[in-house]
C-alpha cells in the first residue's frame, strides 16, 4: 500500500514534530479581553511561544496577521468578525495553533480569495475546534504543508456559486491531515489543488453547492470514512493519480450531471468498502485507467456505474449492486475493463453446483439505458412492459449493447463486509 | 288492462313486430302464440322494459308505461330461461329479491312448499338442476302477489308433477281476479289454461279472440283444430 | 340501504366466490410472502410488485369485467323485470364486481408486508403501488363491464378486451418510443408527460417510476418528470387522470346499459 504508507510517514513526523516543540521557558500568556482590547495589541505584544488567550466577546477586527509562533486560543466562544469585507486570520508563521475560536463573514470579493482562516506557505499549523460561520472561504491553505485541520465546523449559507467560496480549500499543499470537520452550505466543501500525500478522513461535507469534495491534480492521497451528502454536483476526483478511497459514503447527490464520485483521468487508483447509495449516478468514469473498484455498495441510484468507453483497466469486482435503476451504462459496444464477482441484485440466473457463482453471465448494460443516454426523455418509459420485452430480444441478439462488458462470475449473495 | 297500441320493433334487418295492437282483460288467462321468431317474446319484454320499441305505446291500466320502473310492481315475470348469480344460495337469492322488493311485505309461498324448495336452500345456484331453477324461477314470480303475471314459457323444463303444480297455481290466480299472460308451444296447454289467444305471425298480430270464440266460429271441436284452420286459411304452414 | 347497496351486497358475495378473486389474492399473497421470505429486499419487492400489477391486474380485470357480464344477462334480464332503475342495477353491479377484486388485491400485498415487511421509508411506496392497483382495478373492470354491455356477441367483447389490454400495455408505449425517437430533436418532455397522462397503465407506471426510481428521475432531463408530477399539481392532475379513466368508462357503459334491449 504505497499511498498508505507514505501518508502515515508524514503523519508520524507531524505528531513527533508537535509534542517536540517545548514550552519555552519565558512563554507568557497574554489574555485579550483583560489586559489586551485587542487580538492585534496582544499579538503585537507577543513573543514567539506565547499563547493568546481571547475571552468571550465579539472583536470586528480586519485582518490579522500572526507572523509568530503563537498559540491562539479561544475561551468562552469569542468571535472574531470580518464584517463581511476583510480577511479574518492570516497565519504566516509555522507552527501556529489556532483553536475554538468563532470565526465569521470574510468578506465576499472578486478580487481576492478571502478565508476565514488563511495558512500562507506554512508548515506545521493547527487549526482546531473553530467555528467558521458564514466566511467567503472557510479555512484556505496555501503552499503549505503538514497542517492539520480538524474538528472544525463551517456553515455558510451560499446561494450562487460566483459569489461563493469553498469551506477548507488546499492549494499546492503536501502532507496535511483534514479531520473531523463538518462543511456545509459552502461552493466545494473541501477543494484539493495540486495537493500531494494527504489524508482526508471522518469529515462530514453536505448541502454544498457544488462538490462535496473537489479534488485535481492532488497525486497520492487518500480518503475515507467521510460523508458527502446533497452536494449539487456529488464529488469530483480528477487529473490525479494514486488515490485511496475507502469506506466512505457518497449519498443522495442528485441531479443532471450529479454523481455519487466523479472520476475524470485517475490512474493507479484504489476504491473500495465504499458506499454509493440514492445517487442519481453512483460513479461516473470518464478517461480513467488501472483502477480497482471492490467491495462497494451500490444501492437505489439512478444510475450505479456508467463507465464511459475511454476508460480502461477498471477491475470491478465484489461490489454489491442492489435495487439501482439501471447498474451500468456506457456509451459503446467497446468495453475495456474487466467486471467479475459482484452481486447483482438484477441477476436471474441460476447456481447448479452451488459454489455461490452464477452459472450464465450477467450482462449489466441494459438496452434502454442506452436508449435513454442517447435520448433522455425516453427515461419516462423506465420499467414499461415493452421495455422488458425489448430487453429480452436485445439479450437474444445482441445488437446495441456490448457483448464484452459482462460479468463472469456473479455472485449470488450480497457481498458482507 | 293493458294496451298494445302500434307496437313495432326492429333489430337491424330484422323487423320483430310491425305495428302490433292489441289489449289484454283483466282478470283472465291470455296466451300468446306463434311460430319461433314471431315476436312473442319481445312483445313481452316490451311490457317488462326490457326492449324499447321503436314506436308505439303500452297502457297498464290507462297509463302509459315509460322509464319509470314503479308499474313493475304489478308484474311478476317468470322468464323462459332463469340464471341466478352462480355463487349464491337459492336462501340468499330468495332473501336478495324480498330485499329488492321491500315495498311487498306479504309474500305468497305456496309454490315453495308444493315445490318444496326448503331443501334445496343451501345449494349454490350452479349446483340447481334445470328444473330445480325453474321451480325458484316460477317461485319468485308468483312472491310477491302482483296482479298480473308474464310467464314465458313457463311449463318448459319443469317436470309433470311440478308443471302440473303450476298450471294449478296459474288457474287460482285468476280465480283470485289476477291477469296473466304466458306464451307458449303447447296448444293442449293452452286449451287448458287460456281464455283468451294472441296468434303473432312474423311480428304481425294475426288475431286476438277468445278460446270458446274461436273454436265456435271455426267450426271445429278444439283449439288445435281451430288453430290449423286459422293458419291454413291464412296461406301459412307449418 | 338503496337498492344500489342492496344489489352491491350480494353481488359482492357472489363475486368473491369466484376462482378470480382468488386468484388475484394468491398471486399477489404468495409473490409477496414469497419475496420476503427469500429475503428481498422491500424495494425489490416493489419492483416485482410493480410489474404484476401494471400488467397482470389489469388483464383478469378487464377479461373478468367482460365475462361477468355476460354471464349475468339472463339475470339482469330477472332484475330489470322488478321496479329498480337500470342505472341502480348498473351501479350495484359495478360496486360488487370491484370491491372484491380491490380487497383481495390490497390484502394479498398487505398482509405478507405486515409480516415480513417494515413501513421504514417505504410507506408511500406501498401507498402509491396500493392506488395504482386499484385504479387499474377500476378502470380494467369498468372497461371490461362497458365492452360486454357493447358488444352482444360475447368473442367480440372478449377480442376487444384482449386488444385494448394489448395497446395499453404494450403498443402504446412503442408508438410513444418509436414517436420520441423520430422527434429527438425537439423538446419532448411537455408531450411525453401529455402521452402518460392518456394511458392509465403508464400514469400508474410513472406515478410508481417517483417512488422507486426517484434517483435516476432527479438526473438527466428526468428532473423535468419529478418536478412535474412530484408537485401538489402534477399529483392532483395525475388523480383526476386516473378519475377520468374510471368514470368514463362508467359513465359510457351505464349509457349504454339505460338504453340497450336486453
Amino acid at each position: 500500500m504505497e499511498v498508505g504508507t507514505t501518508v502515515k510517514r508524514w503523519l508520524f513526523s507531524i505528531a513527533l514534530l508537535i509534542a517536540l516543540v517545548p514550552e519555552s521557558a519565558q512563554a507568557t500568556r497574554r489574555v485579550v479581553g483583560e489586559e489586551y482590547s485587542s487580538i492585534k495589541a496582544a499579538i503585537a505584544a507577543a513573543t514567539a511561544g506565547d499563547t493568546i488567550l481571547i475571552t468571550a466577546g465579539h472583536y470586528s477586527e480586519g485582518p490579522i496577521h500572526v507572523k509568530k509562533r503563537l498559540t491562539i486560543l479561544g475561551q468562552g466562544n469569542p468571535v472574531v468578525d470580518g464584517a463581511g469585507q476583510t480577511e479574518v486570520f492570516v497565519i504566516e508563521a509555522d507552527s501556529v495553533v489556532i483553536r475554538k475560536i468563532v470565526v465569521q463573514r470574510a468578506g465576499v470579493s472578486f478580487m481576492q480569495d478571502n478565508a476565514g482562516i488563511r495558512l500562507e506557505k506554512v508548515q506545521h499549523c493547527v487549526v482546531d475546534s473553530c467555528i467558521l460561520l458564514d466566511n467567503f472561504f472557510g479555512i484556505y491553505a496555501a503552499e503549505s504543508a503538514f497542517c492539520i485541520i480538524q474538528n472544525n465546523t463551517l456553515i455558510a449559507h451560499s446561494v450562487r456559486e460566483a459569489v461563493s467560496g469553498n469551506g477548507i480549500h488546499l492549494w499546492y499543499c503536501k502532507g496535511m491531515l483534514i479531520r473531523n470537520n463538518r462543511i456545509r452550505g459552502h461552493r466545494d466543501g473541501i477543494y484539493f489543488e495540486f495537493v500531494q500525500s494527504s489524508l482526508i478522513e471522518h469529515n462530514l461535507s453536505e448541502d454544498n453547492l457544488r462538490y462535496g469534495l473537489h479534488f485535481m491534480f492532488s497525486d497520492s492521497c487518500q480518503y475515507r470514512w467521510n460523508t458527502f451528502r446533497r452536494n449539487g454536483a456529488g464529488v469530483a476526483v480528477m487529473y490525479t493519480r494514486r488515490v485511496l478511497m475507502e469506506r466512505n459514503v457518497f449519498e443522495y447527490n442528485w441531479g443532471s450531471s450529479s454523481y455519487g464520485l466523479l472520476l475524470k483521468e485517475i490512474s493507479d487508483s484504489h476504491i473500495r468498502f465504499n458506499r454509493f447509495i440514492r445517487n442519481s449516478e453512483g460513479i461516473h468514469s470518464e478517461g480513467s485507467s488501472r483502477i480497482e473498484i471492490d467491495s462497494n455498495l451500490f444501492q437505489q441510484n439512478g444510475w450505479a456505474m456508467i463507465v464511459m468507453a475511454n476508460s480502461e483497466d477498471l477491475y470491478i469486482h465484489h461490489n454489491s449492486f442492489i435495487g439501482n435503476s439501471f447498474d451500468v451504462s456506457t456509451n459503446s459496444r467497446h468495453n475495456f475493463n474487466r467486471f467479475a464477482y459482484n452481486f447483482w441484485d438484477q441477476y436471474k440466473g441460476y447456481d447448479l453446483d452451488r459454489d455461490g457463482i452464477g452459472d450464465v453471465p450477467y450482462h449489466p448494460v441494459r438496452l434502454f439505458s442506452l436508449l435513454v443516454q442517447q435520448n433522455p426523455p425516453l427515461l419516462i418509459l423506465l420499467r414499461s412492459f415493452l421495455i422488458d420485452l425489448l430487453e429480452i430480444a436485445e439479450q437474444v441478439f445482441p445488437v446495441l449493447t456490448p457483448e464484452t462488458l459482462v460479468d463472469q462470475y456473479p455472485l449470488l449473495h450480497e457481498v458482507e463486509f | 288492462m293493458i294496451q298494445f297500441r302500434n307496437i313495432s320493433k326492429r333489430y337491424g334487418q330484422l323487423q320483430v313486430l310491425k305495428d302490433v295492437t292489441v289489449s289484454i282483460e283483466a282478470g283472465r288467462i291470455t296466451a300468446i302464440l306463434g311460430p319461433n321468431g314471431s315476436g312473442k317474446t319481445t312483445l313481452l319484454k316490451c311490457l317488462l322494459g326490457l326492449v324499447h320499441p321503436d314506436a308505439g305505446e303500452i297502457l297498464l291500466v290507462d297509463h302509459r308505461i315509460n322509464a319509470h320502473p314503479e308499474y313493475r310492481q304489478r308484474i311478476g315475470y317468470m322468464p323462459q330461461i332463469a340464471q341466478f348469480p352462480e355463487h349464491l344460495t337459492v336462501g340468499e337469492i330468495i332473501r336478495m329479491m324480498k330485499d329488492i322488493r321491500s315495498d311487498v311485505t306479504h309474500y305468497d309461498e305456496e309454490l315453495f312448499e308444493r315445490f318444496h324448495l326448503d331443501r334445496e336452500l343451501t345449494k349454490k345456484s350452479k349446483e340447481l338442476s334445470g328444473g330445480t331453477r325453474q321451480k325458484l324461477n316460477a317461485y319468485l314470480a308468483f312472491l310477491f302477489q302482483p296482479q298480473i303475471y308474464v310467464l314465458d314459457e313457463p311449463t318448459v323444463g319443469l317436470d309433470p308433477v311440478a308443471s302440473l303444480i303450476l298450471k294449478e297455481k296459474i288457474r287460482k290466480e285468476k280465480q283470485q281476479g289476477k291477469t296473466i299472460i304466458f306464451t307458449s308451444h303447447i296448444l293442449p296447454e293452452i286449451a287448458a289454461l287460456a281464455d283468451d289467444v294472441i296468434f303473432l305471425l312474423d311480428g304481425k298480430l294475426l288475431f286476438k279472440e277468445a278460446k270458446q270464440v274461436l273454436i265456435d266460429r271455426t267450426e271445429t271441436k278444439n283449439l288445435e283444430e281451430a288453430i290449423a284452420e286459422v293458419l291454413q286459411y291464412s296461406g301459412v304452414e307449418e | 340501504m338503496s337498492n344500489t347497496l342492496k344489489i352491491a351486497k350480494y353481488q359482492f358475495f357472489n363475486v368473491l366466490r369466484t376462482r378470480w378473486v382468488f386468484v388475484v389474492f394468491a398471486l399477489f399473497f404468495f409473490l409477496t410472502a414469497a419475496l420476503f421470505y427469500f429475503g428481498e429486499s422491500e424495494a425489490k419487492v416493489l419492483v416485482s410488485l410493480l410489474n404484476v400489477t401494471l400488467i397482470f391486474l389489469p388483464l383478469l380485470s378487464v377479461l373478468f369485467g367482460v365475462f361477468y357480464v355476460y354471464n349475468s344477462t339472463s339475470f339482469i334480464e330477472l332484475m330489470l323485470t322488478q321496479p329498480i332503475y337500470r342505472s341502480e342495477l348498473y351501479g350495484g353491479m359495478w360496486l360488487g364486481i370491484v370491491t372484491p377484486f380491490v380487497g383481495s388485491f390490497v390484502l394479498g400485498v398487505l398482509l405478507p408486508f405486515l409480516v415480513f415487511g417494515s413501513w421504514m421509508g417505504y410507506a408511500g411506496a406501498f401507498g402509491t403501488l396500493f392506488i395504482v392497483g386499484t385504479a387499474l382495478i377500476l378502470i380494467f373492470l369498468s372497461l371490461g363491464m362497458m365492452f360486454a354491455i357493447f358488444a352482444e356477441e360475447r368473442t367480440v367483447g372478449m377480442s376487444l378486451a384482449l386488444l385494448l389490454w394489448l395497446v395499453l400495455t404494450v403498443v402504446y408505449d412503442a408508438v410513444v418510443l418509436y414517436l420520441a425517437t423520430v422527434f429527438r430533436d425537439y423538446p419532448l418532455e411537455q408531450p411525453l408527460i401529455a402521452a402518460m397522462f392518456l394511458n392509465p397503465v403508464d400514469l400508474g407506471r410513472v406515478a410508481l417510476l417517483l417512488q422507486l426510481d426517484v434517483s435516476a428521475l432527479m438526473g438527466y432531463t428526468g428532473a423535468v418528470f419529478r418536478e412535474f408530477f412530484g408537485t401538489s399539481l402534477g399529483i392532483s392532475l395525475a388523480l383526476v387522470a386516473l378519475l377520468l379513466w374510471v368514470s368514463i368508462p362508467v359513465f359510457v357503459g351505464l349509457k349504454r346499459f339505460a338504453h340497450r334491449d336486453f
